[in-house]
């Protein structure tokens, strides 16, 4: 028996573990892949308060070390399940818990294409920074419209021959300094389009079709339309809203009285690394603190 | 076994070994391929069914190419000099297991 199992081992989870593992209670971290979350992948954190710069591994690493330090166990397993009595099946094992703090954060939203995930690493990315290097002197496309798109796109003109962006007709003004700066790149293309219908290609991707059958040849196409959560498999436990974010009241609780959730996967304004570490502050302290109540 | 870090020129001699060859390309400025360098070592370790070695992309462009790596960190597994299997972004070792097997 666990006094709290944290699902996740991104900064919200194993800041959560950093403060619920100062205490005498047993924790236990559970994670799908590796530490970090998406934060291993950002060359450089910038705006982390005290911090003048760090890279992403780095800081994980750092974050992973320290929770390391207290002794807490962290097992490399896939949440399948949790059940109502807080029961949480793995694909290793069972585990019972007396509280659980959901901290799964979020992954790149897909387009949920055919061919997609099988072209992926083949002319598809959703990470300019990590795979931009390999399209030098090449065409490619960038897909959306947030800050992150058209930061993407920006990147991409120093690296690339071309770069069709398609901001799919939604408004950037929010953006309207990035999007001048995009103005001034000779190489890059805007392209009036709500979406890409399709993708083509024999081994790799070789052409995106737009709406109304346009067709572009590309050697690489980046995804930058947002974030999604992976909170499927707590659906029959848990609130979430039509995205899929859990729903939390106070930022903490979920509507399940034992279940507190941290970071990414719930319902905020602003998701950042200040705001997931925040978060699994005060996730880990709250939960500890109503089961001693 | 130890991990061992392949030149451009050991490339084909390397990979038209007998039997399962896992390589892991990667970069050193890239965060998930560190975090898998770590699960790749702790697997050479207790395996003896397959070689293990790592090619930093931006030292073999050309290699990198011919196999059309856009993304790392990637996984190549051949076996008997084939190209079998191609595993694409951070995986965990469960995954890293089942890709060798």
């Amino acid at each position: 028996m666990y006094d709290v199992i944290i699902v996740g081992a991104g900064p919200a989870g194993l800041t959560a573990a950093l403060y619920a593992g100062r205490t005498s209670r047993k924790i236990l971290v559970l994670e799908a892949k590796a530490y970090g979350g998406q934060i291993i992948k950002a060359n450089k954190i910038v705006n982390y308060p005290g911090i003048l710069e760090i890279s992403g591994f780095d800081f994980a690493t750092h974050l992973y070390e320290q929770v390391k330090q207290l002794g807490v166990e962290i097992k490399y397993e896939t949440v399948n399940r949790i059940d109502e009595d807080l029961t949480v099946h793995t694909t290793k094992s069972i585990y019972q818990a007396k509280s659980i703090i959901i901290a799964t954060g979020s992954e790149n939203k897909r387009l949920n294409l055919p061919r997609e995930n099988e072209l992926v690493g083949k002319g598809i990315s959703y990470c300019a920074t990590c795979d931009g290097s390999f399209f030098k002197g090449k065409t490619v496309a960038v897909l959306g419209e947030d800050k992150i798109a058209l930061e993407d796109v920006l990147y991409l003109a120093d690296i690339v021959k071309k770069v069709y962006w398609i901001p799919r007709n939604k408004s950037e003004k929010e953006n309207q300094k990035l999007v001048e700066e995009i103005k001034l790149k000779d190489n890059v293309e805007r392209i009036e389009s709500q979406t890409i219908t399709s993708l083509l290609g024999e081994d790799k991707l070789e052409e995106i079709e737009l709406d109304q059958n346009q067709r572009i040849k590309v050697d690489g196409l980046f995804i930058a339309i947002g974030q999604s959560p992976k909170n499927e498999i707590f659906k029959n436990v848990i609130d979430m809203n039509e995205d899929g974010y859990i729903v939390s009241d106070d930022g903490v609780h979920t509507s399940h009285p034992k279940i507190y959730v941290a970071g990414d996967t719930r319902v905020k304004t602003l998701r950042q690394l200040t705001t997931a570490v925040s978060d699994g502050a005060i996730a880990a302290t709250t939960a500890i603190k109503e089961m001693e109540d | 076994m130890e991990v061992k870090e392949i030149k451009e020129e050991e490339w084909e001699s390397i990979i038209q070994q007998t039997g399962k060859v896992l390589v892991d390309c990667y970069a050193v400025w890239c965060g998930p391929c560190k975090m898998i360098s770590p699960m790749i070592d702790e697997l050479a370790k207790k395996t003896d069914t397959c070689k293990f070695y790592k090619l930093n992309v931006d030292e073999a462009e050309e290699i990198a190419m011919n196999y059309g790596i856009n993304a790392i960190p990637t996984l190549l597994l051949f076996e008997d000099g084939e190209l079998k299997k191609t595993s694409v972004g951070l995986i965990s070792p469960d995954e890293l297991e089942e890709l060798i097997k």
